[in-house]
């Protein structure tokens, strides 16, 4: 307690631990730490462990990560006679070093590709691709960014609640209506109406980055590069699953496509592995489900081969279908000429589709939202 | 623990609101440092319940603001006495005096957020479940939140006398801008531990039996643990030992427990599943809660259900 200036050293050496992992703790944090701190005292770790976390951490995640950066920087408990903590700006940095990555990804490396003897096809994974060559034919990116704007617009189907102005129309806005009169003495000559706008559609981007989809990866950067990254398009959120799920919403929406390839380099997993399609979708409507409804278009981008469970497929299918979502399902693989869709998985998928078409290129995506 | 922090929650628990340590400590924060604390959790552990109890240990008024999706200004903020207005206007020109003010303080009905604003005394403002508006309205709340003042266009800017005691709740069915989360101390409240629960439905639910209630409480610590649609909320607890004290029942057997499952679970899917899979399961739970206490219950449940 005698130690003031030592502490608040402290919280801002802690501070910028956690900036560089990425979370809020920016100087206007950092002060509103050190005025609770000065109110509050430091009398009892809880006290201080709880107050910082309130103000540093910001999610669910966060507070993980924070509990343990927390515990790492100031173990040996910052009340004890000895016990200072203030690091030096080497000691922070090999402090950092020893921190365990967050990732998603860091749970999917350290048990997805073992398991279950899944099936492990090719040397390398698409995601290597995904994430590291350029993309072929840049000035594409744009028009597949039109493409699916488009796309989007031919989806929606439900008007919004709220409502434009307009000069027909049943509900009168008052507001207008009323300046407008003033300009006549208060006579209600000219009224306004307003209706209510279209709604745009929130689109739901699935797609497989298992080994058999490995040919078709640039592609699908793209795609779910076009879809998250621009604005206008409404809520658009995009996962890839394997054995697993990966939220890559986050990843795509940083800037520029080569931002974006190395924020997917850190969520994806670095090998190949077969794919679950049932156990990710499970997963998937565990914790999306709720945002599903009529006015969503889930795109699921695969070929359907699934090595998991069918049965548990065919039920998460249902249940998403039951939420009111549409289901598009667009398959490289049936682009094939001679495709027939006649392996298991596809066969349970198919009749749970809105819409089952090849799509493996920007033409064939072209042609498939003209048919829309 | 802090004395002032200390006395917030036995404040708050006179109140009737059980708070565990984090949640007293995020209150202390946000009121100490005025800013808006986003209050986030599964459904029914709470969360919207801090903001009553903020407001009577405060002594101020409560002003919620339900939000849902196409919310907009004119009716979070304010709108004009359109009707007033009209009347005026046609007031003035008969008698000759001139033209009416009618866009003056005297023609605007105030929604929550002006409401809040214009409080001589600082309210409790809640915002409850923000995630349910559209990304539009969060950008203007984030202004509001910043700022603490709302330009009029017909009027010009007013600006708070007195900034609320904010809290802003979300179930997170979407994720809010990050811009958003930075104005907030941010607050995640799960589901209470046994201790806590039992705690609550002494507050809350004063006429149950001791015995009873802390079964109920185990019966659905274990519940939560299941692969369910929609686990039970602390609300759903208190209803349900209402609902087995209205019954007069102060035994947990299975024909009490599949009448009345219909208040703990609202998915007809979770019911047929917890009657058809889990219900022995959860009963020899509650065998191993009378003898040891929850822990022995959930490792008797967990047995049985690796069992079967």
């Amino acid at each position: 307690m005698s130690y003031p200036g030592l502490l608040e050293e402290n919280v801002m050496a802690f501070a910028r631990i956690l900036r560089s992992e990425g979370m809020r703790a920016g100087p206007r944090e950092v002060g509103d730490a050190l005025t609770a701190l000065r109110r509050f005292g430091i009398a009892d770790r809880g006290d201080f462990f709880h107050a910082l976390r309130t103000l540093f951490a910001g999610s669910p995640a966060e507070i993980e990560r924070f509990d343990h950066l927390f515990d790492r920087y100031f173990r040996g408990g910052l009340l004890e006679e000895n016990g200072r903590t203030d690091l030096g700006p080497d000691e922070t940095d090999r402090l950092r070093a020893t921190l365990p990555r967050f990732g998603l990804n860091l749970v999917a490396w350290s048990q997805g590709s073992e398991t279950e003897g899944e099936i492990r096809q090719g040397s390398y994974s698409p995601l290597e691709v995904l994430t590291e060559s350029p993309p072929p034919g840049i000035p594409e990116s744009a028009q597949l960014k039109l493409t699916v704007r488009r796309l989007a617009r031919k989806l929606s189907r439900r008007r919004s609640r709220r409502r434009r102005i307009s000069t027909r129309g049943r509900v009168p806005d008052l507001r207008r209506t009323v300046h407008r009169s003033t300009q006549r003495g208060g006579e209600l000559m000219d009224l306004v109406f307003r209706r209510r706008r279209l709604d745009r559609v929130r689109l739901v981007v699935l797609m497989d980055v298992s080994g058999s989809m490995e040919l078709h990866s640039s592609f699908l950067f793209q795609f779910s590069h076009a879809c998250a990254s621009q604005r206008g398009l409404g809520r658009v959120e995009v996962f890839a699953f394997s054995t697993r799920l990966y939220r890559l919403t986050r990843a795509l929406q940083v800037r520029g496509a080569r931002g974006a390839r190395q924020a997917l380099k850190r969520v994806l997993p670095r090998r190949s592995t077969g794919t679950r399609i049932g156990a990710c979708f499970h997963d998937f409507l565990d914790l999306y489900a709720h945002q599903l409804g009529s006015q969503t278009a889930v795109l699921v981008l695969s070929d359907g081969w699934d090595t998991g469970d069918l049965d548990l497929l065919e039920r998460t299918l249902i249940r998403l279908k039951q939420s009111g979502a549409r289901l598009l399902w667009l398959s490289p693989l049936a682009a094939a000429p001679g495709y027939r869709p006649t392996t298991a998985g596809i066969r349970v998928i198919l009749p749970h589709t809105d819409r089952f078409a090849p799509v493996v290129d920007l033409a064939s995506l072209r042609r498939f939202t003209d048919r829309l | 623990m802090h004395p002032e922090i200390e006395q917030l929650q036995r404040r708050l628990e006179r109140q009737g609101y059980i708070a565990e340590r984090p949640v007293a400590t995020a209150i202390q924060l946000a009121s100490v440092l005025g800013r808006p604390l986003l209050v986030e959790g599964p459904t029914g552990v709470g969360k919207t319940a801090i903001a009553g109890a903020m407001s009577s240990v405060l002594g101020t008024n409560l002003i919620r603001l339900q939000c849902y999706e196409g919310i907009d200004t004119s009716s979070a903020l304010y709108e004009w006495n359109y009707q007033k207005q009209l009347l005026d206007i046609r007031l003035a020109e008969a008698s000759g005096s001139g033209r009416a003010d009618i866009f003056s303080v005297d023609y605007l009905l105030k929604r929550p957020l002006l409401e809040a604003i214009t409080s001589p005394k600082a309210p409790v403002l809640l915002i409850d479940e923000v995630d349910r508006s559209d990304e539009e309205f969060e950008a203007f709340l984030l202004e509001l939140l910043s700022d603490w003042q709302v330009s009029v266009p017909e009027l010009g800017t007013l600006t708070a006398r007195q900034v609320p005691y904010t809290v802003l709740t979300s179930n997170r069915t979407r994720d809010l801008a990050d811009a958003l989360r930075r104005r907030c101390l941010y607050l995640w409240i799960d589901y209470p531990s046994f201790d806590k629960e039992l705690d609550i439905v002494r507050a809350r639910v004063p006429g149950a039996g001791e015995a009873i209630s802390a079964r109920i409480v185990a019966f659905v610590q274990m519940l939560r643990r299941l692969p369910l649609e929609k686990a039970p909320g602390v609300s759903e607890t208190l209803d349900w030992v209402a609902t087995l004290l209205y019954l007069d029942r102060n035994r947990l057997g299975p024909e009490v427990i599949e009448s009345t499952l219909g208040v703990l679970l609202k998915h007809v899917e979770d019911q047929r599943r917890v009657r058809s899979r889990f219900l022995q399961a959860l009963l020899a739970g509650l065998g191993g809660f009378d003898s040891g206490g929850i822990t022995r219950a959930v490792e008797q449940m967990e047995a049985v259900l690796a069992q079967s």
